[in-house]
């Protein structure tokens, strides 16, 4: 439904937000992985109609996203990852604003749809009460609101359980899963079990390029019996690290524990359900160790690249 | 610490665009005012381009203009850690308070320093360019731009920065900072309004916080030699205004700049929050309503609602009106009265009230309202939620337009409000509600608004905020020196028209109908510019400028789309329609070519000057005025005559402006187009003695509209013009000859002769009216519409009305100068005669205030001036208003035309001030005698016989109906007016007897000297030598009296111990400075003692003194109470002449008792040297003491 043709994206600092991103997104909760800095919100954002790529195309349901703005918004919703109020305006005044922005013009429709995403949210009880009064969490919930508003076919979410309780987190995804049936909701996040918990379908993205796309049991599945795991002392991981492709190193009670992608069991190692997380830290370092020999073999016609700059 | 703070401020600020952009435009400033002749800041006239003085004016001029630096560098250093959001992540490092503020406000007060700086280096580097004319520029001085950047900048920016500073660290808000600078502002302005009395000067200088004033007051009487050459220095105001500022500023920065309190962030404003209605959230609700086609009105009202919502319940706004209501109350104070006298509040002065207190104000409420309100969103946070709902750009562009818009006129309205008030409580009932709408919404809200556009679109174009307010504020100054560039055309200058001057007479006049053209030109202009404010509106902070132009045609829509073709084809077509009507229709000149033709005028007939030309003798002249067409159809039959010496073979005539002309009975060949002028012959040469008869037939009329240049002599009610303005005049005609003797070098003319020698004694036949300028018998026939009346000198032997036309037949039967005036306006007359003389005033009907007393100082005036100086020529005298487009009264043959502006319309119930009607048309009857029967000779000096003699005899009446100490302060307005005329001299200053027409001599000195004149040698002798000089040249063709013959019948009434002064005054630029050191009253002894320090210079016409010998009497005079304060019933308990010398004085006089009603001896209380000012003294303030 929402189609991304090589997409690239160079801010006026020389940075390249995104490169050549293909993307082919059906109705249903999509998830988009990276690190920070990757270019998430960059995507999101110009899938928000709130900036142009350099190159390349956007469809959505027949809408051209770049060069048909206002008629792509009509059916988006869009939380930033970070965002501020009006100040001196209660939740429901400004909810009410917008929701006229949204264009739902009946007042009556308006109030229906306010009051139970207050509900939905978890502000009720503070609808009267001052946005830019809002303690973080309660402030990230007001802005799953107001991208709800107007029941938006489109639902584009920047981190959005960034500052939640575990509780609001929990309610937040429900609500998500209930309207992620016949919507196109594209959720970023740095957090593995986000999308692991939701998403059908999705995307790690990692220095403005696309990864990896795949259903996250299938990706996870690629890996499986190839994951070997061993808890070990601190000042062992760098000879290992030598040796064998470690993916991830975590601490559990005090020691590292490593995970290591190899076809045979190393010496040593046990073996490791593959999880999803295994397979974005895997993606991650190939495109890290590829990226290092690209800036290798391009080192000598970096001057020259400097110029052209 | 303090320096590494201050290190990073300069560092942070040094790689900002903003400090690149504004040092850019304070060193191209100053640079081009320098460089391009047209563009001036300070200087003019004889001083040099790079002059002390001009180097210290402009860098205070634009030090002003550095409070928007203050505000942009040193506030937003207060407060960036805020808006920036580092503040809690510093505010938990170790730092201490003190040393961390104090180094950041130092840091940001060095940046502005630094750009500041480039001032005195645009102005050096300026000075060095080789296409400087060299005589005009001087020796280089490295003191010139020091002491100025020292004494004024350093502590002006330092004040401002420590206001700002604190006022931001305080309220933590830039909203805070702008209003403090508009407050800054209202401060200045409001100084100024308060304090503009001359005795209040002190008041004024010490509290600018700019020091502007300051330095004024210490040069106001500077002479040009000197501004070339004296540095400013820490001397009397300035000193005082230095030391309060810098004490205020850290006052200020260290009382309530809250420098040393710990470092917090902002504290949020945490309500409590009130618990919701208790019932159960409602979790089944419908949340799938969408979005509505159609939803676009909703939103636009909505947005609309919410925009004026936010800008009227922000913190400023209220604030803001306040101001507002304080700019404008201020203005209350009117400085502007003729002598201090106060004006009735009229619709017109209230509106013009308003358009001053809020002109450069709204600019900075324009600039500042713009920037807050496009980039609302953005500073917010809520831009990326708000940007990606579905909304037009233009329903966001309007809504927020509109908001601004609500800003201004709601600014008017209080104008409006406070003016209206302010006439009511003055008792003028009469308020023009429909003036108020018309003149505010049409001809002053409606251009500003498209201002307001033009701030958007820019703000649209800028990558933020600052930016775009620096790029609209450096319009808006570029703009005010567009026609100092060249670009004079309004065509030319965004949102601009012809100037609206109103008159309670003629209304609007020609005003209306070019402001429809020029604001639908514009209009159109503003239309297009607000498609592309749309169409390129930002959504999203990347969205980059190329991409949104890439994309202009779906950011215009059709809506858009449709108001650029329309616009652009208004804007061409109405664009064609003005150029038609200014440039092809009527005659557009730049004052360019206006120059170079004057200088081929002068290059091609200077050498005909002396051509002897025929004299005007006989006048018959049929003036048919047709108001509504504003047409004048005249036919004039004139005698000319010889009467020269020499044979007139042919002769150079000038045609009027705006007129066709044909001429019987002459041969005309030569016509030029270029300056209207062309040669007149006779059939055979007219020989010495001859007479012949020509008609001269005048078509002037008014068709289309002008740029500029509006012919304010035909207008549709209150026509006035005079012959030199209706007929061809005779003769190369001088006044058309470049005056400026820079323009002139640049085209190679000799330099500027302003008269001709007063010895030159073959000038002597020939009048100061004009070289063949003489006696006339004189008959017109005037007919206007049946509304109007007409007016020409003259007595009214007919009248009829025939046809919806009235017509005058006017004749006169004594001889009259060659010099009427032709009026026509609808005027109701009030009539008096008196001693066989009849007095009439013509006046608008709403305009009845001052007529008895116009009266009362004519029978005056007639009574004292037959008794003093000879019988008056005419039987009657009329005095006739006019529009105040032209702002004097002149005197012609029994007829008296008044402006409007002047005498109708002041309030004189205050009997305190002076009474500047009664003055007035006692000058103007005056002239009946002085210039109308003692007519001048065309040398030096000549104006002295006119206005200065009319000066000293309405003083005598004004001395007689009002009194010394009223007459004290007329005097002190005189002194004050020459001193100051005299420091802005453009070419020579003359000694009194050598006036060449400068008003600030012939006027204001005059005053002075013949009154200092009249007290050494008695009043009654002075009139006696001037009736005498009248019976001796009392309409004399052949010889006209000079300042000569005025001397020399002074002496001849004079003692010798006076002719010493008298020459004195006559011959040489003498100044004194007489001060008052000390006085001491010893009651015990009924003694006053008193040190006086006296001085006497005397200067040459740069002004250049030489210190002289003095010893002479002068007057020394007891008060019983402040002789400034009328209120008070002042007497005099002593007065008497004693003689002092150059140098300290030391004086004891004794006080002989004087009791009053209830016979107690009155106490002195003030003493006063030359207190009725006969000397010309430099200081004149300093000349009173309190006992």
């Amino acid at each position: 439904m929402l189609t991304i043709t090589n997409i690239n994206k160079t801010y006026s600092n020389g940075v390249k937000a995104l490169d050549g991103v293909n993307l082919n997104i059906a109705k249903g909760l999509f998830g988009l992985l990276g690190p920070n800095g990757a270019g998430k919100s960059s995507l999101m954002r110009t899938i928000a109609t709130l900036q142009q790529p350099d190159e390349g195309e956007i469809q959505f349901d027949n809408i051209d996203v770049v060069n048909q703005a206002d008629e792509l918004r009509r059916r988006l919703g869009y939380l930033p990852q970070e965002f501020g109020v009006y100040p001196r305006i209660s939740a429901y005044e400004l909810l009410d604003h917008l929701a006229i922005l949204k264009g739902i013009t009946a007042k009556g429709e308006r109030h229906e749809a306010i009051e139970g995403l207050l509900a939905h949210t978890n502000l009720f009880a503070h609808r009267r009460a001052a946005v830019s009064s809002f303690s973080g969490g309660m402030r990230q919930r007001f802005g799953i609101a107001q991208a709800l508003l107007g029941d938006p076919d489109l639902l584009i979410v920047d981190e959005p359980t960034a500052g939640l309780d575990p509780e609001e987190r929990n309610r937040f995804h429900n609500l998500l899963v209930s309207l992620g049936k016949d919507k196109v909701i594209i959720l970023s996040t740095h957090i593995v079990d986000d999308v692991s918990e939701l998403c059908p379908d999705m995307a790690i993205l990692g220095n403005g390029k696309i990864l990896l796309q795949g259903n996250p049991i299938e990706v996870t599945n690629k890996l499986a019996g190839k994951i070997w795991r061993k808890t070990i002392l601190p000042e062992e991981i760098e000879s290992i690290e030598k040796k064998f492709d470690v993916i991830s190193k975590r601490l559990f009670a005090g020691r590292t524990v490593l995970h290591v992608k190899a076809d045979e069991a190393p010496l040593g190692f046990e073996s490791a359900p593959a999880t999803l997380e295994d397979a974005y830290f895997d993606v991650l370092k190939r495109q890290r160790s590829a990226s290092v020999n690209q800036e290798k073999s391009l080192s000598d016609t970096d001057s020259f690249d400097a110029k052209q700059a | 610490m303090i320096f590494s703070m201050l290190a990073f401020e300069w560092r942070y600020f040094v790689r900002q665009p903003s400090f690149i952009v504004t040092c850019l435009i304070f060193f191209l400033l100053p640079y081009l005012s320098i460089t391009i002749e047209n563009v001036q800041i300070g200087g003019g006239g004889n001083v040099n381009f790079n002059s002390p003085f001009t180097i210290a004016q402009t860098m205070l001029i634009l030090g002003f203009f550095g409070m928007f630096l203050v505000v942009n560098f040193v506030a937003n250093t207060a407060i960036r850690n805020d808006t920036v959001l580092m503040s809690e992540i510093l505010y938990t490092k170790p730092i201490k308070a003190f040393q961390y503020q104090l180094g950041r406000f130092l840091g940001a007060y060095l940046v502005v320093l630094a750009v500041m700086l480039m001032v005195p280096l645009g102005l050096f580097i300026g000075s060095l360019m080789p296409w400087l004319d060299a005589e005009r520029v001087g020796p280089f001085s490295f003191y010139a731009y020091l002491i100025p950047y020292t004494l004024f900048t350093v502590p002006t920016v330092f004040v401002l920065s420590a206001i700002f500073y604190a006022a931001a660290l305080r309220f933590r808000s830039m909203m805070a900072v702008y209003l403090f600078a508009l407050g800054l502002f209202v401060i200045y302005g409001a100084s100024g309004a308060m304090f503009a009395e001359p005795q209040q000067r002190d008041m004024l200088a010490i509290t600018d916080p700019f020091g502007i004033r300051a330095f004024f007051d210490v040069t106001r009487y500077w002479t040009p030699s000197q501004k070339n050459v004296d540095i400013i220095g820490l001397e009397g105001n300035i000193f005082y205004n230095r030391m309060l500022w810098i004490l205020l500023g850290s006052i200020m920065l260290f009382g309530l700049g809250k420098l040393f309190s710990p470092l917090s962030i902002a504290r949020k404003n945490d309500k409590k929050k009130k618990a919701g209605l208790i019932y159960s959230p409602p979790m089944d609700n419908d949340i799938g309503h969408k979005y509505t086609s159609g939803a676009d009105l909703k939103q636009f009202t909505t947005r609309v609602a919410f925009e004026i919502k936010q800008v009227m319940l922000s913190p400023g706004f209220i604030v803001l009106m306040l101001i507002g209501a304080v700019l404008v109350i201020t203005e209350f104070v009117d400085p502007a009265g003729f002598y201090g006298a106060n004006n009735w509040p009229l619709t017109q002065y209230m509106i013009l009230l308003i358009q001053n207190a809020f002109s450069l104000s709204l600019i900075i409420v324009i600039t500042f309202y713009t920037a807050e309100v496009v980039w609302r969103e953005r500073s917010t946070g809520i831009g990326d939620i708000v940007d990606s709902m579905p909304v037009q750009n233009f329903t966001f562009w309007m809504s927020k337009l509109l908001a601004v818009c609500v800003v201004i006129l709601l600014l008017l309205l209080v104008g409006v409000v406070a003016t209206v008030a302010n006439q009511v409580s003055r008792g003028f009932i009469n308020i023009d509600l429909s003036q108020y709408l018309v003149s505010l919404l049409y001809f002053t809200a409606l251009p500003w608004i498209m201002l307001v556009v033009l701030a958007f679109f820019i703000q649209v174009l800028s990558p933020n905020k600052y930016v775009g307010m620096l790029i609209f504020v450096g319009y808006f100054f570029v703009s005010l020196a567009f026609n100092q560039l060249g670009i004079e055309h309004n065509m030319f200058n965004y949102s601009a028209s012809p100037s609206m001057l109103y008159s309670d007479m003629n209304g609007y006049g020609w005003a209306m109908l070019t402001q429809h053209y020029y604001m639908l030109y514009w209009g159109a202009f503003a239309l297009v510019l607000s498609a592309f404010s749309f169409a390129l509106w930002q959504r999203g902070p990347e969205t980059s400028l190329k991409s949104r132009i890439a994309n202009i045609g779906y950011g215009l829509g059709k809506r858009g789309q449709t108001a650029v073709v329309i616009g652009t084809v208004v804007f061409i077509s109405v664009g064609t329609l003005i150029h038609y009507n200014t440039k092809v229709t009527n005659q557009y000149m730049s004052s360019d070519e206006i120059k170079d033709s004057q200088a081929r005028y002068e290059h091609s007939f200077a050498q005909f000057l002396d051509d002897p030309i025929p004299s005007t003798t006989a006048v018959d002249i049929d003036v048919a005025i047709f108001p509504e067409l504003r047409k004048i159809e005249a036919i004039a039959n004139l005698t000319l005559t010889n009467k020269t010496n020499l044979a007139i073979t042919r002769f150079l005539v000038n045609y009027p402006n705006y007129s066709t002309i044909e001429i019987e009975g002459a041969i005309i060949t030569d016509y030029n187009a270029d300056f209207k002028s062309a040669w007149m012959s006779f059939e055979k040469p007219l020989l010495s003695g001859e007479s012949v008869d020509i008609k001269i037939t005048v078509i002037r009329q008014h068709r289309g509209f002008k740029d500029k240049d509006e012919d304010v002599a035909l207008v549709k009610n209150g026509t006035f013009i005079d012959n030199f303005s209706l007929l061809p005049t005779f003769g190369v005609n001088r006044g058309y000859y470049l005056s400026d003797q820079h323009e002139r070098r640049k085209q190679d003319l000799p330099p500027p002769q302003r008269a001709y020698k007063l010895e030159d004694e073959s000038r002597y036949n020939e009048s100061f009216f004009g070289k063949h300028i003489g006696m006339i018998d004189f008959k017109a026939t005037v007919s206007t519409s049946e509304n109007q009346t007409a007016i020409a000198p003259g007595y009214l032997v007919d009248y009829y009305s025939e046809g919806k036309r009235n017509y005058f037949v006017y004749e006169m039967d004594t001889p009259m100068i060659n010099f009427y005036n032709i009026m026509s306006a609808e005027l109701k007359v009030k009539t008096e005669v008196y001693n066989g003389v009849e007095i009439a005033v013509y006046y608008h009907k709403d305009h009845a205030w001052n007529i008895d007393r116009m009266i009362q100082a004519s029978k005056d005036s007639l009574d004292f001036f037959t008794n003093a100086f000879g019988p008056y020529q005419h039987r009657q005298l009329r005095i006739i208003e006019f529009p105040g487009y032209r702002r004097f009264a002149q005197s012609f043959a029994n007829t008296v035309p008044y402006s409007e502006q002047i005498g109708f319309i002041t309030d004189l119930r205050d009997a305190d001030e002076i009474d500047p009607v009664y003055y007035v048309t006692a000058h103007e009857v005056a002239h009946q005698w002085f210039g109308h029967q003692l007519d001048a000779a065309n040398v030096q000096g000549s104006a002295i016989l006119s206005e200065s003699l009319s000066q000293y005899a309405a003083l005598q009446v004004m001395l007689k109906q009002y009194g010394e100490v009223k007459l004290r302060k007329f005097l002190s307005y005189e002194l004050d007016a020459y001193l100051k005329g005299r420091s802005t001299e453009y070419l020579e200053e003359m000694p009194f007897m050598r006036a060449e027409n400068q008003q600030y001599i012939h006027y204001r000195k005059g005053s002075v000297v013949m009154l200092a004149i009249a007290d050494r040698i008695g009043f009654a002798p002075l009139n006696r030598a001037l009736k005498g000089l009248i019976e001796k040249f009392r309409f004399s063709e052949t010889r006209r009296a000079t300042t000569l013959d005025l001397l020399e019948a002074i002496k001849q009434v004079s003692q010798e111990k006076d002719y010493a002064f008298i020459q004195q005054q006559f011959s040489e630029i003498t100044l004194y400075d007489i001060r008052l050191e000390a006085a001491q009253w010893l009651p015990e002894r009924s003694q006053i003692k008193l040190n006086v320090d006296v001085s006497r210079y005397i200067a040459d016409g740069d002004g250049n003194e030489e210190k002289v010998p003095f010893s002479d009497w002068v007057d020394i005079v007891v008060f019983s109470d402040d002789p400034n304060d009328f209120d008070l019933d002042t007497q005099i308990l002593y007065r008497q002449k004693h003689k002092l010398s150059d140098g300290e004085n030391e004086l004891t006089i004794n006080i002989d008792a004087v009791k009053d009603e209830k016979n107690i001896n009155i106490v002195p209380a003030y003493v006063g040297v030359d207190p009725f000012i006969r000397y010309i003294d430099r200081d004149s303030k300093d000349n009173i003491l309190a006992l």
